[in-house]
C-alpha cells in the first residue's frame, strides 16, 4: 500500500514538475514580449566620460557631496513622464543617501517646479540654466549619478521607482540624515 | 555509513539531473528539435534522436535510483555523458552558437565547453557510484525516487516564484509609467489655493 502511494505521489510529482516548467516558460515568454515592446524597466549604465572621478562640486553640485562616502544624485525633469512617476512614488520624501536635482522644463519658478514634483523647495537642488547637466554632459532624465568617496563614479538611467530603490541599495548609501539644500545653482 | 550517505547523495544528484533533462526535453520538444536541427541532424534521424535521448535519460535516471545494484544504469550514464560531450564538440564546430535545450526551453545556454567540462565529472560520478556499491531494497528505492522528484519540484517552484516576482515587479514598474497617479503627481503652481 505504501509503495503504491509512493508511486502515485511520484507520478503526481512528475506532473507537477512539468506544469511548473510550463509556467516558468510562460513567464519567460512574457518577458520576451515585454522586451520586444520596450516594456522592461531596466537600468541602463551611462558613461560619465570626462567628469568621472571629479568631485561633485566641480560640476556644480553641493560641496557637501565631496565628503560623502556614498550617495546617489538623481536628476529629474518636470517634462519627463517617468520623472513625474518617480517623484510621485517618493511622495515628497527623500530617502537617505539620495540627492535630488530638478531640471526646470515648463515651470517658471523654482518653488513651482519643486511643488509640481511634490517636494519641499529647500530639500532639492534646482538646476536653473541646466548648468549642472551641461557640466556633466548627459542630457537624459531620470538619471542617477553615484558618488563614491566624494567622487562621481558612475551613472545610469532610472526607469522606475523600483529601480531607483535598487540603485540606491546597490550604491550602499550612508545612513546619515539627508542634509538640507546647501547650494542652489541659479543661473539664467 | 558516510559512504552510504555519499552514495545516496550522488545517486540523487545523477538521477535528478538526468530526470530533469529528460522530462524537460519531452515537455519542450520543439526546442530540443531546433537544437538537433542546428547540430545538422537530418530530419528522419532528428525524430528518433529527439525522442530517444529524453527517454534514455529518464530510463537511466530511474535505473540509477531503482536498480542501484545493476551495472547498466551506470554504463548508460557514461554513454549519455559521451553523447553530451560529442554534442558539445559539434556545437563548438558549428558556424553559429547552438542553443542547448539541455534542460528544456527555459535556459539560454549554448552547446560547447560546458558539455566537454562536464564529461569527466560524469565519469567520476559513475566510477564513484560503482566503487561505493550502493544498494537498497525496492521499497526504499521507490521512496528515494519520490524524494528526487520532490526535490526537482521544489527547485522548479523556486525558479517559478523568482520568474513570477520578476514579472510582477516589472508589471508594477511599467504600470507606474503608463498609468501615473496624476492626482498625487500634479500640484497646482499656487499650491492648490
Amino acid at each position: 500500500m505504501a509503495v503504491v502511494a509512493l508511486v502515485l505521489g511520484t507520478c503526481l510529482g512528475v506532473l507537477l514538475f512539468l506544469l511548473l516548467g510550463a509556467q516558468v516558460e510562460m513567464f519567460r515568454g512574457l518577458e520576451q514580449v515585454r522586451e520586444q515592446a520596450g516594456l522592461i524597466d531596466r537600468v541602463t549604465p551611462v558613461d560619465l566620460g570626462k567628469v568621472r572621478g571629479l568631485a561633485p562640486s566641480e560640476v556644480g553640485l553641493p560641496a557637501t557631496l565631496d565628503t560623502e562616502i556614498s550617495a546617489v544624485v538623481l536628476f529629474l525633469s518636470d517634462k519627463c513622464v517617468v520623472c513625474r512617476s518617480i517623484a510621485a512614488s517618493l511622495d515628497g520624501t527623500i530617502p537617505r543617501g539620495l540627492w535630488l536635482v530638478l531640471e526646470p522644463g515648463t515651470a517658471p519658478r523654482d518653488a513651482e517646479l519643486s511643488q509640481e514634483l511634490g517636494f519641499d523647495p529647500d530639500d532639492v537642488i534646482i538646476d536653473w540654466g541646466r548648468e549642472i547637466t551641461h557640466r556633466i554632459g548627459i542630457e537624459a532624465t531620470p538619471l542617477g549619478v553615484v558618488v563614491e568617496n566624494g567622487r562621481l563614479s558612475r551613472a545610469a538611467t532610472i526607469p522606475s521607482s523600483r529601480q531607483l530603490y535598487e540603485f540606491l541599495g546597490a550604491a550602499r548609501p550612508i545612513t546619515r540624515q539627508q542634509p538640507k539644500l546647501l547650494v542652489k545653482s541659479k543661473g539664467a | 555509513m558516510l559512504v552510504q550517505a555519499a552514495a545516496l547523495v550522488l545517486t540523487y544528484g545523477v538521477s535528478g539531473v538526468l530526470l530533469w533533462a529528460g522530462l524537460e526535453k519531452l515537455r519542450a520538444f520543439a526546442a530540443f528539435d531546433t537544437t538537433l536541427a542546428a547540430l545538422g541532424l537530418p530530419r528522419g534521424l532528428r525524430r528518433a534522436v529527439g525522442l530517444g535521448v529524453p527517454f534514455a535519460e529518464i530510463i537511466t535516471a530511474l535505473g540509477v535510483v531503482l536498480l542501484p545494484g545493476q551495472t547498466w544504469p551506470r554504463l548508460a550514464v557514461a554513454g549519455l555523458a559521451a553523447g553530451f560531450a560529442a554534442a558539445g564538440l559539434r556545437g563548438l564546430r558549428a558556424d553559429r552558437p547552438v542553443t542547448c535545450s539541455c534542460f528544456g526551453a527555459t535556459g539560454n545556454a549554448v552547446l560547447g565547453w560546458r558539455q566537454l567540462y562536464a564529461f569527466p565529472i560524469w565519469l567520476a560520478a559513475v566510477v564513484a557510484l560503482d566503487r561505493m556499491g550502493s544498494a537498497w531494497p525496492p521499497r526504499q528505492a521507490v521512496a528515494h525516487l519520490a524524494v528526487v522528484v520532490g526535490v526537482l519540484c521544489g527547485l522548479r517552484a523556486a525558479v517559478l516564484v523568482s520568474a513570477w516576482r520578476r514579472a510582477a515587479d516589472n508589471r508594477r514598474a511599467v504600470g507606474e509609467v503608463l498609468y501615473p497617479r496624476r492626482a498625487r503627481m500634479f500640484v497646482a503652481p499656487d499650491g492648490g489655493r
